[in-house]
């Protein structure tokens, strides 16, 4: 008779000397090979007298199960010890990584991808537009006649051609009130040019402009579509306030100044269209529209903390690198 | 304009916070100490002793009392000094122009302040001596208080409409109007008035001829107001009327009464004229100025400035004032044409109240009689002037719609009465004469009405959400373009939009068509650009000095000539290696992730490039810009020689929606085929030989190999042909048969033989 609790105890014995796959399957065929005592056993059946070869058969059946499970237990636990094994040598200084270095929009186009995109969010629509202007697009048309005085205080540039450089965005007022017809809404931002050059002054520099023209807009829609605007564009609630001013294309005009620091800043002039405007620019009298001009680099500086407007332009590697994507 | 605070407040009570309050319903105000105030520690003292210094014979040994217990003891080296003096005393502490004052030993006699002439306050360029003030000053009272003149000034920030408030009138009728305190009118005697003729180049003139003018010092509180106010002192006649301008508002002129002849007219100039102005500048006049004249000839550009000949000077001892209302359009003309901008002139050309030219003279020759001990020689002379008010209607309804508020008629009423402008009958309201030019129709008022009610009270009304229509624009593509090219490593930059002539020819430029700036800053920013290279080269070139690796350089910018402005993009790579194959795949590499697939390059040979780096770039046979290698001789000059790669492209066409098309959905067949030929031969002729062809089932082609053959001077160049086909599978056959007609077109057009 076998001793299957021996043989049982002799691969425990055998197992836990194995280490490698080849001893394993030197173990395997010594135990569960043709020459085994298992197959030797099991060769034996017929011989085992019929009352004890049910019970025989059995045990011995149960055996081999057992073996051949406690050998593919062992087959895993080696695999995974040789992959864990082989892991540990494959190892990578993950540490050396670094994000991969990107460029930087200018602050100026971000400032206005963001603010057409809050004013396309109010119904208002991009606007393409010239910056060499005629003198009727930049002033006349916006009813600041020859000889005002409104047209001496702009340090306007001017061409050889006899046209300007626009020192406003609000010379879109004129082209889009010939083109199209109300309802309108349009934000228009781009370059403007003034003859002046100091620490908050740049002979370039950035506006946006915005126009809604319908048959009941007012005063106060306007100062909440600005409201709106800022919360958007500063991410928070700002303090602002207005001021009245003067510009010859808007009455009643007002100044909007925004809170920052605990200073109040000059950032956007806006204004109900002037009925001069809408009947120079062919829109009948029965619309109404309100404008504004939003000084972008302004924004920006207040939104960055920038105290010297010309560092904006200066593109220094030590001022574009901090604003990286 | 500067007004000193105790000049405002003579004519109104100021509220602490009136700078604060005019820029929240009126005019921007800045509240400022003024370069002449007076240190608090300058004192009015009394000269008790002097006696000579015991170690200096110029000095004398005063003994002051400024209202201390003890007098001072000041050493002085004025002669003038004496016993009895009353003098401003600067004493310890005071900051005076040449420093601050402190107790010294002068010549071992202690010293405790110092007596001081007007020019040692800082009130004067020069002084003949100490300043002597009348016996009945306080001593010890300081001497600013004794001035009346405070150390702060207004600094009011006008705009062109409001030509009413350029005078301390003016202001004090806002201040009025948001304050509601009464407005203190000065107290002056009134001169007999002559009604003259009216002229009929002007709505208003007046004329009064002052005689027997002693040349007197005016008081210093006078020029001290003028002199903060920006006006320098030249003569006491012109002191009183510029005193008079700035505070009602009416400009004036003063001609030297010996020099005249005649009658003063105004009248327009029927032809040129020559103009010596009271400047000692000549000016061209033209037919249509307006002028005042006598009989021989322009005494004055009227409203702008008067002539040199007859300006006053110091032997003058009669003048004429003339006060008159010269119309806006005639001096805006003349003063925008000559850059001739005078306080006359300014004021003018905003708006001068047409009531002020009586007022003006009355309250001049009260002035010059009480200061000057002129006399007035016979009457004003003036053609009588009525005004008449102006009705404006304003629907009180239209007023709440354009302001989406609720303002009850009463309350309207109640801001527009405090503008001195009153309601008459079915929504009317009379307009004072010094807001006649700018308040003519309703939007005027209403503005009026919302400045004083305050823009902040405003209420919130949500827009009405419209919606519409957005279509793709130039925009989306610019942040499209920018963000890719940003994942690259590219540092967007803004440059300015004009440059110098020497930089637009780095590069091919269209000389004819350039805008050229008639007032440039400077001939380094004289034309506007043709090119954005040249802009980003120069950043570029700063970043190379300054040791910065890696430069990338990006900018989306228009390009400006005589017809069109083009948006386009420029881009700019610095390498640190000089393999030019590595580094035109790598630029352009970059390049192709902003750009349409079917965009080509050409060879080119393009000014500011390398003659065999650069390349057109062409899309459906239009020209959209330039990509190679900067000249060598250009990178020598800007990089040390390295080696840098550039490129411009038109935006031109926004992306619109894409199609779909039918796709093949069995497999592909690839194909790579060996070509021998010439060196010379650009691939772009191959590839538009075979684009042209229109082969069936190809689905694209590129090169993956290209070599020289050494020993025979060849060019071996592999191309990967992948075919497929809508339909069905294609067979091998079938692709044989096209390889077998692109391989033949490539012989006979090009002599390409397969390898």
């Amino acid at each position: 008779m076998l001793d299957l609790q021996r043989i049982e105890n002799d691969l425990i014995e055998k197992l836990l000397h194995c280490q490698s796959m080849h001893g394993l399957n030197q173990v395997k065929s010594f135990f569960l090979g043709k020459k085994s005592e298992i197959a030797e056993g099991l060769k034996a059946i017929p011989q085992i007298n019929p009352e004890d070869r049910k019970d025989y058969a059995k045990n011995l059946n149960i055996t081999k199960q057992k073996i051949e499970n406690l050998i593919k237990l062992h087959a895993q636990t080696l695999e995974e010890n040789q992959i864990a094994n082989h892991l540990r040598h494959e190892r990578l200084d993950v540490t050396l990584f670094e994000a991969h270095p990107k460029g930087s929009a200018h602050l100026i186009s971000t400032a206005i991808y963001d603010v057409v995109k809050i004013m396309q969010s109010m119904g208002f629509v991009y606007q393409e537009n010239v910056e060499i202007e005629t003198i009727f697009n930049n002033f006349t048309g916006l009813n600041i006649p020859e000889n005002h005085p409104a047209r001496a205080e702009q340090d306007t540039f001017y061409t050889t051609d006899g046209r300007v450089l626009r020192t406003h965005t609000s010379s879109v007022q004129v082209h889009v009130m010939q083109e199209q017809q109300p309802p309108i809404r349009i934000v228009c931002p781009g370059r403007v040019f003034r003859n002046d050059q100091d620490r908050t002054h740049s002979p370039m520099f950035h506006q946006l402009e915005c126009l809604c023209i319908d048959t009941h807009v007012n005063m106060s829609m306007l100062l909440q579509t600005i409201r709106e605007l800022f919360r958007a564009f500063f991410g928070k609630e700002i303090p602002i306030r207005l001021r009245p001013n003067y510009f010859p294309f808007t009455e009643p005009s007002a100044e909007v100044d925004i809170q920052f620091e605990g200073k109040w800043l000059e950032v956007l002039g806006c204004g109900m269209v002037h009925p001069n405007v809408f009947k120079m620019n062919g829109i009948p009298e029965h619309y109404r529209g309100f404008a504004f001009g939003v000084g972008i680099d302004r924004l920006v500086m207040l939104r960055h903390g920038i105290n010297d407007l010309r560092e904006i332009f200066e593109n220094h590697p030590g001022f574009l690198e901090q604003f990286r994507g | 304009m500067r007004v000193t605070k105790d000049w405002l407040s003579q004519w109104i009570d100021l509220p602490e916070n009136t700078a604060a309050l005019m820029c929240e319903y009126s005019i921007e105000t800045t509240l400022m100490h003024h370069a002449l105030s007076i240190d608090p520690n300058v004192r009015v003292g009394k000269v008790l002793k002097v006696t000579e210094h015991p170690n200096a014979t110029k000095l004398k040994v005063t003994s002051v009392d400024v209202g201390l217990k003890q007098p001072l003891s000041i050493v002085c080296g004025c002669p003038t000094v004496c016993e009895g003096m009353v003098v401003p005393v600067a004493c310890e502490g005071a900051r005076l122009p040449a420093g601050v004052i402190k107790n010294s030993m002068l010549r071992q006699v202690q010293s405790e302040g110092m007596l001081c002439s007007l020019c040692d306050l800082g009130l004067e360029k020069q002084s003949s001596g100490l300043y002597a003030l009348p016996h009945t000053a306080t001593v010890g009272q300081k001497f600013a208080d004794y001035l009346g003149v405070s150390p702060e000034l207004f600094d009011f920030e006008l705009t062109p409409n409001r030509g009413d408030c350029f005078s301390v009138l003016g202001i004090a009728r806002e201040l009025h109007a948001i304050t509601g305190h009464p407005i203190r009118f000065p107290q002056y005697k009134q001169y007999p008035v002559q009604r003259t003729d009216h002229q009929h180049a002007c709505l208003v003139f007046g004329q009064v001829r002052i005689i027997n003018i002693q040349p007197k010092a005016l008081p210093l509180w006078m020029t001290l107001r003028l002199a903060a106010a920006g006006i320098a002192s030249h003569h006491p006649v012109v002191d009183i009327i510029n005193y008079v301008m700035l505070e009602i508002g009416q400009p004036m002129h003063a001609y030297d009464a010996a020099r005249i002849n005649g009658a003063l007219k105004v009248h327009l100039l029927n032809d040129d004229a020559s103009f010596l102005g009271l400047n000692g500048q000549r000016y061209g006049l033209k037919s249509n100025d307006l002028v005042v004249s006598d009989d021989s000839g322009i005494q004055a550009l009227a409203g702008v400035m008067g002539a040199d000949f007859s300006k006053v000077d110091h032997s003058t001892t009669a003048v004429i004032l003339e006060s008159a209302h010269f119309d806006m359009s005639n001096v805006r003309s003349a003063s925008s044409r000559l850059h001739l901008h005078t306080d006359a002139s300014i004021r003018f050309s905003r708006f001068v109240d047409p009531s002020l030219p009586q007022i003006a003279l009355q309250y001049a020759v009260s002035l010059m009689v009480e200061y000057l001990s002129a006399d007035i020689d016979g009457a004003i002379k003036i053609n009588d002037f009525n005004y008449e008010p102006i009705a404006v209607s304003m629907s009180h309804e239209h007023l709440n719609d354009v302001l989406g508020t609720s303002l009850s008629l009463f309350e309207v009423q109640g801001i527009l009465k405090r503008l001195e402008i009153h309601p008459i009958a079915d929504e009317h309201y009379l307009i004072p004469s010094h807001r006649s030019a700018d308040l003519k129709h309703d939007h005027d008022l209403i503005e009026e009405v919302i400045r004083l009610y305050g823009f902040n009270r405003l209420p919130q009304l949500p827009l009405e959400l419209k919606v519409q229509a957005e279509v793709p624009h130039l925009l989306n593509m610019r942040e499209q373009v920018t963000n890719k090219l940003i994942a690259l490593g590219y540092h967007e930059v803004v440059t300015y939009a004009f440059t110098s002539l020497e930089q637009i020819q780095l590069f091919d430029a269209d000389l004819d068509a350039l805008v050229q700036l008639a007032n440039p800053i400077s001939t380094e920013l004289e034309y506007m650009r043709q090119s954005l290279l040249p802009s980003i080269l120069k950043v570029a070139s700063e970043h190379f000095r300054v040791g910065q690796p890696d430069i990338k350089l990006m900018e989306i910018g228009k390009r400006y000539f005589n017809n069109q402005e083009i948006l386009s993009l420029g881009m700019c790579q610095v390498f640190d290696h000089a393999d030019v194959q590595k580094g035109f795949a790598e630029f352009s590499k970059q390049f192709s992730q902003v750009i349409k697939n079917s965009i080509a390059f050409m060879q080119a040979q393009l000014t500011g490039f390398h003659p065999g780096v650069c390349a057109k770039l062409i899309d459906d046979s239009k020209c959209l810009g330039h990509i190679g290698q900067l000249h060598p001789k250009l990178a020598q000059q800007m990089f040390d020689g390295k080696m840098v790669m550039l490129c411009q492209m038109d935006l031109v066409d926004v992306p619109s929606a894409q199609q779909y098309k039918a796709f093949s959905r069995f497999p592909k067949i690839k194909r790579d085929v060996a070509y021998l030929s010439k060196v010379d031969l650009p691939f772009g002729q191959i590839r538009e030989i075979i684009m042209k062809m229109n082969v069936k089932y190809l689905h694209n082609f590129q090169v993956f190999d290209i070599y020289l053959l050494k020993e025979s001077s060849q060019l071996s160049i592999g191309i990967r042909f992948v075919f497929s086909s809508i339909e069905s599978n294609i067979t091998d056959e079938q692709v044989q048969r096209q390889l077998f007609k692109i391989n033949q077109r490539l012989n006979e057009v090009l002599g390409i033989t397969v390898r």
